[in-house]
Formats: structure tokens, sequence, C-alpha cells
């Protein structure tokens, strides 16, 4: 079967555009997420074109041979690992950026361009893709749409879904359709380029994308502020929200991570405090100015000890600390499984206790930072993937974590996706009746389920 | 090698499977990765690579020529290693495999001819003299400047031009004074220096000596081992750490300096791991090791070299690299040097720190990604309007030349020395 499927492809393909080598295969296994080995796929394809790519989705589906799309490989659920073998195909060379329309202020993207590159270009107009996750260096607009992706910024400026307008995809049967368009106004018929963003790869494969942009702030500042109690930090958070003021950046970190950036940084971090917040507002100068003020007056009433940069090294030194978090906890153990658990803003506090207690009683290192502004937060196990028996205790801690995050009214995944990794908790968020119509609109778009099969819809 | 060989058959990339570990696939690297900005694909990227090293720990990766063919499209900049949140020591990892395939399969009969050369310095000199007599037949004048292309071009080396080698081979008598003033160093040449780019030689010389600096070198013009370690030959580069210990030993001098920061970085580096478990070597290596400079860290942070008394009126640009930056930490004493000389102004180019794409005998396995790589650093370098480029590796000023010069591009490459020293006599060349 694998040497006809590689006969059929270097019909439609060149042959430097398909990989098949062992060493070649091996590296498409895996994605960023912890603890899944992987599956090695039968080949590998690099499309230059839609063409190409609606080449190869035709020859998948003549021959019922499951097709992984991907990007970067950054993802943190198992979005890209090709579970069931067959295809993988990598739009990572799909990387022109099209157009760039300062008078529209949106894009057109290939799969492929790096989200980094998109806002480098935007810059230079004055102009920001909002959209950041942690990968923005690395992951391709392909991939962080078809998982929409958050990041820092999500409780002033949303999430990918907020700026996707228009999409160009290649249907399971091989059609290729184009979607929305650069209008920012847009209700006719159903929304079918929402329903991609998030879908994984499970309904199509994007090769075009249209993204609005937005005008980059003028100014900022930023501070952070150090709490004896965590609790403290919370109501903070709160506090902030009810003065009407949305900070771009409004991040908690816990005693842990401060404890391991510390041993890792000695940047004389607030070891003693029992949580840290980085807040930074952004906006017309004035508005910043007067903002910054009432954030840092709040965050004194708190209880909390206060730095705010007088400039941008010192900016950079209050972001040190969260950015120095994953390094940090990477560096001190052999894998981190980072979750994304999101609960209402109000339950922040029972949840981040919550996973203190969690973390006790399976004896586990939980070090958790999060987007506290909206919710989401990162609580990150400390892992070795060669212990099995830490590792059996770490998925089962992580389940935890998801059923309290739903009992809390909140849900499995801010913004890492389903994948394979959150699969099986699926119908705890979903219930019944929604996992039924997943299955149906899967159904629909991909009868013979060769798109990303193996992952939440199966 | 069958895929079930067990892994104790494997000791030298054993030794790395802690380091293979903690890699946590996050894919970081792929932002920096020269080979990945051109290629795209994942093979190309350190990723990729600390995963093949994984699998042929785990069996799953046989130990054969495929699996070399992957190890070799790595340039070694250390980009990814400066990016990686998990600390990975990536390049240990490529040679670790690099050198397990040649453990296991033995060397390719054309490296184990060429590095039967390389090992013994006698041999090299001799082949380098005739190589030097014979090159105006085997070569015609490219059509810029000082480089040329082979008459009968083909395969490998079909798209390179090369400078051609020095018509007597670097060599520097000794100190003229007898007695001792200053300081003495040793001037590490090594092959590029001796038998290409002899001028910087004889710049090195001049500089040091104008600081007041007796020079001497060692007895043979031996390699320091790189090109033998990058590629898997861990015995030969080896042998050479013994060869080049053992020619120094009873040497006077105060320190050990060199014009090309490879080789610098073999002292500072490799000597001391490779020798670790030789009782006759390893406390020497390690002394060694204290007191080696890459030369441009020497003039500023030892002798603290006072800026030369000539003009040189020119805007310059600085390419940093790989094994300096990364490798050895040094990025200000460079640009220090630099501005110091009176009449230079410093013109920055975007990302000086990225890899030329030379990378040694990469750039002829690997001609098309050297290109490539080197093309988008001369469309840096032309950014800059700068009138002259400055670097601090001989590597990189042979890469720097090739693909400016494939880019129409005529601004000149020196070595910093070579300016520091024209700055005393005038223009440069």
């Amino acid at each position: 079967m694998s040497n006809d499927l590689v006969r059929a492809l270097e019909r439609a393909l060149e042959r430097k555009q398909i990989l098949t080598k062992a060493s070649e295969l091996l590296c498409y296994a895996y994605d960023a997420t912890a603890g899944d080995e992987g599956r090695v796929p039968d080949v590998v394809v690099l499309p230059a074109s839609t063409d190409d790519v609606a080449r190869v989705v035709r020859i998948a589906r003549d021959a019922a041979v499951p097709l992984y799309a991907r990007g970067a490989g950054t993802s943190l659920s198992g979005g890209a690992i090709p579970a069931r073998g067959g295809i993988v195909l990598s739009t990572a060379g799909m990387d022109a950026v099209l157009e760039l329309d300062v008078e529209n202020q949106c894009a057109v993207v290939q799969p492929g361009v790096v989200i980094q590159r998109l806002n480098d270009m935007a810059a230079e107009h004055g102009l920001m893709y909002p959209p950041d996750p942690g990968s923005v260096a690395v992951a391709t607009m392909g991939g962080s749409i078809a998982e929409c992706a958050g990041g820092l910024r999500g409780l002033k400026y949303g999430v990918t879904k907020h700026y996707v307008t228009g999409l160009e995809v290649v249907l399971a049967d091989g059609q290729v359709v184009r979607l929305g368009g650069k209008s920012t106004k847009n209700v006719t018929g159903y929304d079918l380029v929402g329903l991609f963003v998030g879908s994984e790869g499970t309904l199509g494969v994007i090769t075009e994308a249209t993204v609005r942009l937005v005008p980059a702030p003028e100014a900022r500042a930023t501070m952070t502020a150090a709490f004896a109690r965590s609790g403290d930090a919370s109501r903070t958070v709160a506090a902030i929200v009810a003065g009407n003021v949305v900070p771009a950046t409004l991040e908690f970190i816990d005693a842990t991570t401060l404890r391991l950036v510390e041993e890792y940084t000695h940047a004389g971090l607030p070891t003693d405090a029992a949580a840290l917040l980085l807040v930074e507002v952004d906006g017309p100068p004035e508005a910043v100015a007067r903002e910054a003020d009432f954030v840092e007056r709040v965050c004194r009433e708190h209880g909390g000890e206060v730095e705010r940069a007088a400039d941008d090294e010192a900016r950079e030194r209050l972001w040190a600390a969260r950015r120095a978090a994953y390094p940090a906890l990477a560096r001190q153990s052999r894998g981190t499984i980072v979750e994304d658990a999101t609960v209402p803003r109000s339950r922040v506090p029972e949840m981040l206790a919550a996973i203190e207690d969690i973390a006790d009683r399976y004896q586990l290192t939980i070090a958790t930072v999060g987007h506290a502004g909206d919710g989401n937060l990162h609580p990150t196990v400390l892992v070795d993937p060669d212990d099995a028996e830490l590792m059996e205790r770490a998925h089962t801690a992580v389940a935890e974590i998801f059923r309290t995050a739903l009992d809390l009214g909140g849900t499995l995944s801010g913004e890492h996706g389903i994948g394979s990794a959150k699969a099986p908790y699926l119908g705890w968020a979903l219930g019944e009746g929604g996992l039924n119509l997943t299955r149906r609109i899967k159904a629909a778009f991909d009868p013979q389920d060769i798109l990303n099969p193996g992952k939440f819809t199966a | 090698m069958s895929a079930d060989r067990p892994a104790d058959d494997l000791p030298t990339i054993r030794a790395l499977a802690d380091a293979v570990a903690i890699c946590n696939r996050c894919g970081n690297c792929q932002a920096v990765c020269p080979v990945y900005a051109e290629t795209r694909t994942e093979p190309g990227v350190a990723r990729g690579k600390v995963q093949l090293a994984a699998a042929i720990l785990s069996g799953d990766l046989p130990v054969d020529r495929e699996t070399a063919a992957a190890f070799s499209t790595c340039t070694t900049c250390m980009a990814c290693e400066e990016a990686c949140p998990s600390g990975v020591p990536v390049v240990d990892i490529v040679a670790a495999a690099r050198a397990q395939i040649v453990e296991t399969r033995g060397l390719p009969w054309v490296k184990r001819m060429v590095f039967g050369g390389v090992k013994r310095p006698g041999i090299l000199r001799a082949a380098a003299d005739a190589a030097a007599r014979l090159q105006g037949a085997a070569f015609k004048p490219a059509s810029d400047r000082d480089l040329r292309r082979l008459r009968f071009p083909y395969g490998l080396a079909a798209r390179r031009a090369y400078p051609p080698l020095a018509a007597r081979p670097f060599a520097h008598p000794g100190p003229r004074r007898k007695a001792r003033a200053g300081p003495r160093v040793l001037l590490f040449p090594g092959c590029m220096v001796t038998y290409v780019y002899s001028g910087i030689g004889h710049a090195a010389v001049e500089v040091l000596e104008r600081a007041g600096v007796d020079v001497v070198t060692p007895p043979e013009a031996a390699c320091c081992g790189v090109p033998l370690e990058a590629h898997g030959d861990l015995q030969g580069a080896t042998a050479l750490a013994r060869l080049q210990l053992d020619q120094l030993e009873g040497m006077e001098f105060d320190a050990l300096v060199a014009a090309c920061p490879t080789c610098t970085s073999s002292f500072v580096h490799r000597y001391p791991r490779l020798l670790a478990g030789e009782p006759r070597y390893a406390a020497r290596a390690q002394r060694l090791a204290a007191r080696s400079y890459d030369i441009t860290s020497y003039l500023v942070d030892v002798v603290r070299v006072a800026p030369p008394a000539g003009r040189l009126n020119a805007t310059v640009t600085y390419h940093d690299p790989c094994h300096l930056a990364r490798g050895l930490g040094v990025t200000r004493q460079p640009r220090e040097l630099l501005t110091g000389i009176p009449g230079v102004r410093l013109s920055e180019m975007r990302e000086p720190s990225r890899c030329c794409g030379g990378a040694g005998s990469f750039s002829l396995t690997h001609q098309e990604l050297s290109l490539a790589i080197g093309a988008r650093k001369a469309a840096d370098i032309a950014q800059t309007g700068a009138e002259v480029v400055a670097t601090s590796c001989p590597g990189c000023r042979m890469q720097l030349a090739d693909v400016l010069s494939q880019a129409g591009d005529s601004r000149p490459v020196l070595h910093i020395v070579e300016l520091l020293a024209a700055a005393v006599g005038g223009t440069p060349r």
C-alpha cells in the first residue's frame, strides 16, 4: 500500500517534495506534546501551492489514507502527531505573505508564514497581529489558526478567532473553497470561516488566510506586584477589571514558579512572595499613564509590593521572570506537561487552591503561571517521560485538574486545543449531545475520516 | 547495521543519552536555525536531529550512511543552543552522532585518505606546496578580484569560487628581540592562515609586536583537528590534540593566541574534553585552555592595546563568527578594536552573529545550502552601506568573499587584524 501511495504522490509532485527515508519520517512523528511518543508516518509531503495540497488530498481520499497537516509542530495537545500513520503534509514551505493591505488593515498569508514574521512586517506600518502564543517566533499561521492559538494579550485583544476573516481551504474530497474575505462584517450564510478556526485540521487543510491587523499601541507601561498571599493577587486582578481597566497583559506567577525561576536565573526575585502579578497597559500615552497609576494604586491597596518600569531596560527586567518561566521549568525536569484549563475570572482563586491541593495529593511539582485576566491558567507538571509511574500519576492529576475546571464553570482548554491529549475528557465538557454534534459535523466534512484522524473527533 | 543493535554498542552517542533526553521538543530552535530557514523541513533543525539521536539510542534508526547524511546538514553554529529553553547541547549531540557513525561504520575511503594527510603535518605541507604551484593550471581567475574558479568545474565544487592558496605558507621567524621585554604569545596560525590567508598571519604578528608582545609560532603548522571531528573522526582529532600539546610542550609563552576562533575553541574547549581521560594530557590541556585567547580578546582584555596611530576612513560592518560569538562569548572586543581605529565608522548589519553558512567543509559538501545561507548574509551586508566587511575568522572571510562576489558585490572582506595593520600602513591591500 505504502509503495503505491508513494508512486501516486510521485506522479503529482516533484520528487524533492516527497520524503520517504527513515531518518526523515522519524522527524515528523511528534510535536511539542510531552509524553506522547508519536507515530512515524508512511510519507511526508512538502507542497508548494494550493494545487499541490489538493492533489495530495485527492490521493489520500482515493487511497483512504490518513492525512495530517502540520505547520511548525509546536502543538501541546498532540494536534500534529500522525496518530494513524499515513501522510504528513507540511505547509511550512508555503510561507509567502501574499498581501499586506494597509488601507484595509489586513494581511493575506500562506499557511507556512511564521506569526512573528507577519508581526514584524505589520510593525513597519504601525500595525500588529495580536495573537501571540508562547511559540510565536516559530509557530505558523496555518497551525495557529487550526488550533485557535491565544497568548498573553488575550484579555484585551482576544485570540486567533477574532482576527481571521477569510480562508482558502482544501476539503477532504480535494475541492478548494474560498470562504469569507477582507470584510470585517460578514453574515453571508453560516460562519464557515469560524468553523475552520480551531478545527485542528479535522475538517480541511488551510491553504491561505486573510487576517485583521490592528494599530499597534503608541505607549505602554509595565509593573510587577508581589503579594504575600495568593488570594490578594486574585482580588487585585478582580479590582483592576472592576475599575474598567483592561490591561494588555495581566499575568499571574505562583510561588513554585518564582522559586524555580530564581534558582535558574538568580535575578533576585521575591521568592518569599506567594504570587507575582505582571501587568502591562498599552494605548495612547495619556490613557496609559492614567491606567498605570490606577493599577499601581489597586496593587498597593491589596498589599502588593510594586515595581514599575521607568524605561525599556527596566521593562525587560520585569518581563524576565515571566519569560524565564518556561526555560526554568524545562531545565529542572526532563519533561513538562503544560496544561491550559480555563475558568471564569472570578473562580481563579478556587482553581489555584485546587491545583495546589492536587499537587500535594499526587506528590507532584506543579508550577502555575497564567493569564489571570482571562482565567486561562497554565499548571505545568514537571515529569520524566521515561518514568512510567510518574507519568501515570501526572496524567491522573491532570484529569483531576480538568474535572475541577469544569466544576467551576470553566473549560478543558483555553488555547492549546484538544488533539489527542485531552480527547478522553471531551465528553465531560461537551456532554453526549455536544459529542454527537461534533461527530456529525466531522462526518459531513470528512465522511472517510482521513483528516487528522485519531484525535478529538474519534 | 540492524535496528536491534544493542545500545551498548553505541558508547559515544550513549554518553550523550541524558542530554538527548532533556529536549522537550518545543521547536524553538526553528526560529534561529540557518539550515531550517532554507529547507523548512524538520530533519534540518536541531529538534529533528536530537530526535534522530534518540532513535539511534532506542534502536529505531540504523547507524548507516543515510543517517550520516542526516547529521551532516548542520553548520554547528550553536544558535539553537542559545535559543534552547532546556539547554540541550545540540552541537555535542550532533558531533557524538557523527563520531558514532564513523566508529560503527568506519570512515569512507576518500575521507580516510584526506584525513590521513591532515594528520601528518609534513604531508599536508608538501601537498599544499604542490597545490600552490599547480593551482594556475587547475584554476582560472573568477570575474572578481582575488577569487578563482576551477577550470574544469564538476560535482562538489561547481559553483564555488576560492581564494588562491598562499604562494608561500605563512611562517614567522620568531621574536626579533633576544631579551624578553613584554609578554610572549604563541600565535597558532591554523590551516587557513598558513595555507590560504597568510596575510592574516603577518598582520597578526605586526599588530601583536606593535603592542609590545613577542610572537613565536609552533614548530609544525599542524591542523587543530576540527575538520576531522566535524566528520566524526574522533580518533584522528584526538591524535591531533595530542600532537599539538606535544609540540608545544617545553615552549615558553604566556598565552596562546589564534586569529581563527575555531582553532581557539579547540584549545579552550575541545582539547580538555577530548583528552579528559588521558593522564598524560588532561592537566596540560586544562592549563593551556586557561591561557588561550582569540586574538581580539587578547588585544583588548589582556594587553589593552592602544588604538593604531594611523587613520582608516571607512564605514565598516562586522560579521560575528559563530565560534567566536557563541563559542567563546566574544562580541564586544572586535567592535572595540574596530571603533578604536581613527576614521572607522561601524555600521551594524541585521543579525550580525547569524551563521554565514561557511562552516568549513560544509561549504563544499552542502554547496547549495551553504550558498543560500550565505546569500542572506550578503543581503544583510548590502543593506549596511558599509565600504568594508570585517570579521575575525578566516573561514568566514572565505565564505563572505565568495557569497558577496556571487551577488556581484565588490566590497572587500578583511580580518580585523588586517584592518588594524592597515591603519598604520595606509589603506588595506
